[in-house]
């Protein structure tokens, strides 16, 4: 970063070089954007594999915790990755994180249940329902990423794990409100685990890119 | 020409900061000349070294040019001006600690420092660590800059250094090299 001999210079400089921005969309209206993009992977899965929320409710308890956990980690992880990159949202990002590191730990949590309970159910296949979870996740991810992208160019690593990890959770609900699946590890691991697993490693690619954005922004 | 003051209000700054968000450079201007003063007392106020606060301020200045499209009209300007000046300042914070201890560790070899003849420019470079040193290195180009920096003020190896700075091992002690001489010359050494 080249330094001005003083920061009066600075602003000279920066006063002489000013040019007109667009400002950033509303945190509000940024978090229904990327709201609609998810009711249009609903509605495709609703069309394709039918969605069928209250089965969800009434498989059980477990079936609604993680459901309820998912949509903590999605809403929670989405709204970090937005607040993080606009300055003086931090209260918002940290509530943010909060709740989705609360979804995480309930995932977990199931997952003790889970392994102390018998007769969960021998798991289904799980291959489909991780990679339409997958899929699912990646227009979401995008749409968060596109609209993080255009933030402050500051905490990339949060951003693009939030991000990621929010966008795997969101496209896990949405399979777990679709699947019949009456296995507990089925839900778990294909629903759960395995979409958060990859997002993370999505995230890791994801942080690596808005660093590199950021590091081309200070230049 | 904009009114130039530094009392301003939150909703004036907010004014000055839409305008300028609309190519208004006499509002950014006065924005960021009432920022100063405030920005000077509060990176003074955090415990950044005295001889460090204006290149912290200008840090924060070019974070607000950088970030100034995130702040969204109709909302104060101050929580978000606040949020990236506490920003930069736990950066430079952070980079105040790492310098101090590995000025501390210097200090702890001496000896090495300062009579290691087979290193001439590090025993050079160590006896002249000051401001001096500082401003010399910032003039140097940024290839000989980062080599010396890598080399001789981090204490890296040669091997760790060259694939730090992505170039041949030999390319970097060219540049080292080039770079400590360039530094001796200017600090009144024994140039070549």
């Amino acid at each position: 970063m080249s330094r001005e001999t003083t920061p009066e210079r600075l602003i000279a400089r920066l006063s002489d070089e000013l040019a007109p921005v667009r400002p950033l969309a509303a945190l509000r209206r940024q978090v229904l954007a990327v709201a609609a993009t998810g009711a249009l992977c609903a509605l495709g899965v609703a069309l394709w594999l039918g969605l069928h929320p209250f089965d969800v409710l009434s498989r059980g308890a477990f079936s609604a915790a993680l459901a309820g956990a998912l949509a903590l980690v999605a809403g929670g992880g989405v709204l970090l990755a937005l607040a993080a990159r606009i300055p003086g949202r931090e209260p918002l990002a940290k509530a943010a994180g909060a709740g989705a590191v609360v979804g995480l730990a309930v995932v977990a949590a199931l997952c003790l249940v889970a392994a102390a309970s018998r007769g969960v159910g021998s798991a289904d296949p799980l291959v489909p329902c991780s990679e339409r979870s997958l899929f699912l996740a990646l227009p979401i991810a995008l749409c968060v990423g596109a609209l993080a992208l255009r933030g402050a160019p500051w905490r990339p690593g949060i951003t693009g794990l939030a991000a990621a990890v929010g966008a795997s959770a969101a496209g896990g609900l949405l399979i777990h409100l679709s699947c019949p699946s009456p296995s507990l590890w089925h839900w778990l691991i294909a629903h759960a685990l395995a979409p958060l697993l990859v997002g993370t490693l999505g995230g890791v690619g994801l942080a690596a890119f808005f660093r590199r954005a950021a590091a081309s922004a200070h230049e | 020409m904009a009114e130039r003051r530094t009392d301003s209000t939150d909703a004036e700054r907010g004014a000055w900061m839409a305008a300028a968000q609309a190519g208004d450079r006499d509002a950014y201007e006065s924005l960021l000349l009432a920022l100063l003063p405030v920005l000077r007392a509060f990176v003074g106020r955090r415990g950044v070294d005295a001889s460090a606060v204006e290149d912290v301020v200008q840090e924060i200045l070019l974070l607000i040019h950088r970030a100034r499209h995130t702040w969204q009209p109709g909302r104060p300007f101050d929580p978000w001006m606040w949020a990236i000046a506490a920003n930069a300042t736990i950066d430079a914070l952070r980079r105040q600690t790492r310098e101090r201890a590995r000025i501390d560790r210097g200090r702890e070899l001496p000896d090495e420092a300062s009579g290691d003849a087979s290193d001439p420019e590090r025993a050079f470079l160590a006896r002249q660590l000051s401001p001096p040193l500082r401003d010399a290195l910032d003039k140097l180009p940024q290839a000989q800059r980062e080599a010396v920096q890598l080399l001789y003020v981090e204490g890296l190896s040669v091997a760790v250094a060259a694939e730090r700075a992505g170039v041949t091992a030999s390319a970097l002690k060219v540049r080292a090299h080039r770079g400590s001489r360039a530094l001796r010359a200017a600090l009144g050494g024994d140039a070549p």
